[in-house]
């Protein structure tokens, strides 16, 4: 070995091959059997036909895929999924895109790091305890009620979980963080002579913003939208906690298949279904945000790829 | 506010930015309208954590403006009952697991992808990126029918090896950077003086990837330690952690103990990420 290592810058290509399968075939084999070979697995059960009790039949069947089809509950579900998801995408573009580029140029670096240390921070807390804090907040003696009752916006205070809106203020919530760190590194590697060289010919902010630097981060806000997107696709527990019935995405009656109706085939069936549509979605969007080539020229083309 | 006076004092090319700034009103309206949005989002995000922790202070069962006094009852409470401990010790049992775990297998991804050659380096790259783009309810439901066939489910392991995976991306590609980043001279100059690779690799490539490391772990910890629906899935009643504990008393009320735990896993999530801010040496400046 350490005769090897001797002639290591020559030989990269030379006598190496046995450490080099050595260093990959632990992250390989994990990954393999405990990642490709579970996906598999959900692919082969979603052809498995499910005996009440939990149990399995191992014949192939198309079944689970045709109830899919046929009971409009599913495919509703999947409406309402996008529809959300869209939603969601929307309010955090609205919300974050300011904040991102306050912090992307702002001088004060006290602001800067104490807004990214509580937006990083909450995006890792676990949903169900920032479900659980809107739900506080939205209740009839939460918060936003009994303030709306105050205002005389409402007679007395009107409980707004479970319900549509509670589920939307959420998930933006929840999400938000996600489109101000994508859109935060997108402003920031806009080279700020940029702005300052369309201000000295004369534009005003508006125009600057315009024709600068929102051509400049489109690439980020398609990728922080895209990302917003698929992640509030697969969202369970706010639903579960701020929704009734009518608001429940696919991922929960995935849920409820295999947890409550013990039917782990249909749920592996819908789970693919989800898989589906979220890579193509992600598909969808490299394949058009990189063929759509006009607006931006050769000068911050560096994230394509 | 203390913008203006920050910028007098830094460099000439932030002072001439600051001369086209006081160039008209109506830059100063657009800035105090910016100004003004951003710090409605920013009370936005703030709210929820703010209520959580002066509801977890409250001597009642509910949250009263103004409240009426501190108490540590509901904290007493948690630190008194056996689910809630036990699912502490699961969920950190189970954390710190994943965090070896997927550092273990992101890390060693990154070096053999940075350093060699392989026929199906996509195919590596792909199964190394995948597990965080996909829904967790699928990755859950997967992990449930191949444990299903093992037998094995319903064990805090069984979730821990589950965790690694899912979270692997996180290493992957704070340690695919820091590989990028590394001056390879101080691996050749070692080289060159005799050090065995593997000894290189120990006291070269580990030490200055040790930030992305540490990140790297310490992501999976906080994410594992967060993760509510493949944890249940996979748990099949037989075990909670927080999350799941969580949820489950919601179902019957919004006791303040909630709060209280939120508040400890709010602390616990801030401190961790301070960390990682400052391991990464300062991501954020």
């Amino acid at each position: 070995m350490a005769h090897e290592a001797q002639t290591e810058p020559a030989t990269d290509s030379g006598r190496l091959p046995p450490i080099k399968y050595l260093v990959v075939s632990y992250p390989a084999i994990a990954l393999v059997t405990l990642f490709a070979v579970p996906l598999l697995l959900l692919f082969v059960f979603s052809f498995f036909r499910n005996i009440s009790g939990g149990y399995l039949r191992y014949v192939v069947t198309a079944e689970n895929y045709v109830r899919f089809l046929q009971e409009p509950l599913y495919l509703d579900r999947l409406v309402f999924s996008l529809r959300i998801a869209a939603v969601t995408t929307l309010g955090s573009l609205v919300l974050g895109y300011p904040l991102a580029y306050r912090l992307a140029t702002t001088d004060s670096s006290l602001l800067r790091r104490a807004v990214m240390v509580l937006v990083v921070s909450s995006l890792w807390l676990t949903f169900i305890i920032r479900g659980y804090a809107w739900a506080v907040l939205l209740r009839s003696n939460g918060l936003f009620p009994i303030l709306a009752a105050e205002l005389g916006l409402t007679d007395a205070p009107v409980s707004l979980v479970p319900g549509y809106w509670a589920l939307v203020v959420s998930m933006v919530y929840v999400f938000l963080p996600f489109m101000v760190l994508t859109l935060y590194t997108s402003i920031k590697n806009v080279d700020h002579e940029l702005r300052e060289a369309a201000r000295n010919l004369g534009a005003g902010p508006i125009t600057t913003f315009r024709h600068v630097t929102l051509p400049l981060t489109k690439d980020g806000i398609i990728s922080g939208s895209l990302l917003v997107f698929v992640l509030s696709m697969g969202v369970y527990v706010l639903p579960r906690i701020l929704g009734n019935p009518p608001q429940w995405t696919l991922a929960v009656v995935i849920g409820n298949q295999v947890t409550v109706e013990s039917n782990v085939p249909f749920g592996a069936t819908l789970s693919i279904i989800l898989m589906l549509v979220v890579v193509a979605l992600i598909a969808v969007t490299v394949r058009l945000a990189g063929v759509d080539t006009f607006g931006v020229s050769a000068t911050e083309e560096g994230e394509q790829g | 506010m203390s913008d203006g006076r920050e910028t007098t004092r830094s460099s000439t090319g932030e002072y001439a930015r600051l001369e086209t700034k006081r160039g008209s009103g109506r830059d100063r309206l657009y800035q105090l309208l910016l100004n003004s949005y951003t710090s409605l989002v920013i009370g936005f995000v703030l709210l929820p954590l703010v209520v959580i922790s002066l509801m977890s202070f409250t001597p009642s069962e509910f949250l009263r403006f103004p409240p009426e006094g501190l108490s540590l009852r509901w904290y007493r409470e948690f630190f008194d009952s056996r689910a809630w401990l036990v699912a502490m010790q699961n969920s950190l049992f189970i954390a710190i697991a994943a965090a070896v775990g997927a550092t273990s297998i992101g890390a060693t991804a990154a070096f053999a992808l940075d350093r060699y050659d392989y026929r199906f380096e996509m195919v590596l790259t792909g199964l190394s990126i995948l597990p965080i783009l996909l829904p967790p309810v699928i990755i859950g439901v997967a992990f449930v029918t191949l444990f299903g066939l093992l037998g094995v489910g319903g064990e805090p392991w069984t979730l821990a090896v589950a965790h690694s995976i899912f979270f692997s991306p996180f290493p992957f590609v704070l340690v695919s950077q820091g590989l990028g980043d590394i001056d390879r001279s101080y691996e050749e100059a070692a080289a060159d003086l005799g050090a065995a690779k593997a000894t290189v690799i120990r006291r070269i490539t580990v030490p200055l990837l040790r930030a992305n490391l540490f990140a790297g772990a310490l992501f999976a910890f906080i994410l594992s330690l967060n993760e509510y629906i493949i944890s249940w899935l996979i748990s099949g009643f037989s075990f909670k952690t927080i999350p799941i504990q969580i949820f489950t008393s919601l179902r019957y009320s919004y006791s303040p103990v909630i709060a209280a735990v939120s508040l400890l896993f709010i602390v616990m999530t801030v401190v961790v990420m301070l960390m990682v801010d400052r391991f990464a040496g300062g991501m954020w400046k």
